[in-house]
């Protein structure tokens, strides 16, 4: 546990040291070799991952009277083979592993997405009520700001567009950027705390 | 040549500036002398959600978003999470409330097996984790139509939102608070802010998270790099300040610094 810590650590503080100072410019070379070994780890990462979950699942399927979802894990293989065997035969331009793609998985994650829009039409409704001082003012910019995007409001008054404006570029730019750096110091901290091994976490 | 990369100087100062804060925090912290964190008002959100459970006898639902831990940026929110985890499992484990735990966090799932299984353990009911329901792993994309579904049929009566999280915040939070739940969310997450403080009932900003999770699990190491932090916060609060009057003043202040 300790040696991958010390990687970690050293190849932590290299990196920070070479963008901030140019005498190390000679190690780029090395740097960038890094980076593509860290790329070709984490590929294979990917693999162990799969064949992992493979194992666990025919574990399920070979202890079905255990586990009552037993028969999902079999969906999950023949859905894993079936791509596995499209990729393998025809390549990741092959007819049969776009079609999976385009066909199958494509819409089941567009149709999820799309979910979005009702939900957020629905916390939109509970949220937008003048119930205290605090909503009151979400409710005011938030009219302003979709009001601005409507050709209905911003035909008769186009300075909504301007207000709306303003509100985009002033007050919501300036709350971001106190929040960026904030998330930024809370980044530094946490290199420390992971270069001086006080978050063994992040090796999972 | 510079010794320092042009336009980077000011970035480099700040950062060997907080670094040292955080080191000198520790050393500190080290000798005894921890610092002191101010108690955020969520905390208390948080006893009121599972005493809500306990009244109800209903689920307390706990999703910890999703993200990569091998993401810099995506790595503090996530392991926040860590910290009120292992609170709000030990709280529930205490009261008689029952904590389902649906991660969406492949490489996580370990680490927070462990924390749960461990905060039962510590609060002396070991038999009440059940390996099977109180942490499951649900891939993101499964997430959606399982958090929609099955908060309407299992009508959680509390839940707590933390971590790293994408556009399905509104799906998850929204869907929670329609099954009744009372909700907590936060996230470090930029764009999905907005989504958390209106769609839950209460809410924790960004850093907030952090803290929490430092004042909760009373690790020394989180606590003293909150301190350092903190420095880092003070000296943007000032050079924001002066960069405003010294531009007002017509002053190209950045020239100073490359």
């Amino acid at each position: 546990m300790t040696i991958p810590l010390y990687i970690v650590s050293i190849l932590g503080v290299w990196m920070i040291a070479e963008y901030f100072l140019p005498f190390l410019n000679p190690l780029v070379p090395t740097t960038d070799m890094i980076r593509t070994y860290a790329t070709i780890l984490a590929a294979a990462s990917w693999g162990l991952g799969t064949a992992i979950l493979c194992l666990a699942h025919g574990r399920r399927i070979y202890r079905q009277t255990k586990d009552p979802f037993w028969g999902y894990s079999v969906m999950f293989l023949i859905c894993f083979l079936a791509m596995l065997g499209a990729a393998l035969t025809q390549g990741l331009k092959g007819t049969t592993y776009l079609w999976f793609y385009n066909y199958i998985i494509g819409p089941t994650g567009q149709a999820l997405y799309s979910t979005t829009a009702f939900y957020v039409t629905t916390a939109g409704y509970r949220v937008f009520r003048f119930r205290n001082m605090d909503a009151a003012v979400l409710l005011i910019a938030g009219m302003f700001v979709m009001w601005s995007v409507l050709p209905l409001f911003t035909g008769p008054f186009p300075v909504l567009v301007v207000i709306a404006g303003w509100i985009n570029n002033v007050i919501a730019v300036a709350a971001y950027r106190g929040f960026v750096m904030g998330v930024a110091l809370g980044i530094i901290g946490l290199a420390v705390r992971v270069f001086l091994h006080k978050h063994r976490e992040v090796l999972a | 040549m510079s010794v320092i990369t042009q336009g980077r100087v000011l970035g480099f100062a700040v950062l060997i500036i907080v670094i040292g804060m955080i080191l000198y925090y520790l050393q500190r912290a080290a000798g005894g002398k921890l610092s002191t964190l101010r108690r955020l008002p969520q905390i208390d959100v948080i006893d009121e959600i599972i005493a809500r459970c306990v009244e109800m006898n209903r689920e307390l639902w706990f999703l910890s978003g999703q993200g990569t831990m091998t993401y810099a940026t995506q790595l503090p929110g996530i392991l926040s999470t860590f910290g009120i985890l292992a609170y709000v499992t030990q709280r529930c484990a205490e009261f008689g409330a029952v904590i389902h735990h649906p991660t969406m966090l492949p490489v996580a799932y370990n680490i927070q097996f462990e924390i749960m299984r461990e905060a039962y353990e510590l609060a002396g009911k070991p038999e009440e984790f059940d390996p099977l329901d109180t942490i499951i792993y649900m891939p993101a994309g499964a997430s959606r139509p399982y958090v929609a579904n099955e908060s309407w049929r299992r009508k959680p009566a509390g839940a707590i939102l933390t971590g790293f999280w994408y556009h399905f915040t509104i799906i998850h939070a929204e869907a929670l608070q329609r099954a009744g739940a009372m909700t907590l969310g936060g996230t470090d997450t930029t764009h999905n802010i907005p989504f958390m403080v209106a769609a839950n009932n209460y809410s924790m900003i960004g850093e907030e998270m952090y803290a929490m999770s430092a004042y909760l699990s009373k690790d020394p190491a989180l606590t003293s790099s909150l301190a350092g932090q903190d420095v880092g916060k003070y000296i943007v609060i000032v050079l924001t300040i002066l960069g405003m009057i010294a531009g007002a003043a017509g002053v190209d202040v950045l020239t100073w610094f490359v």
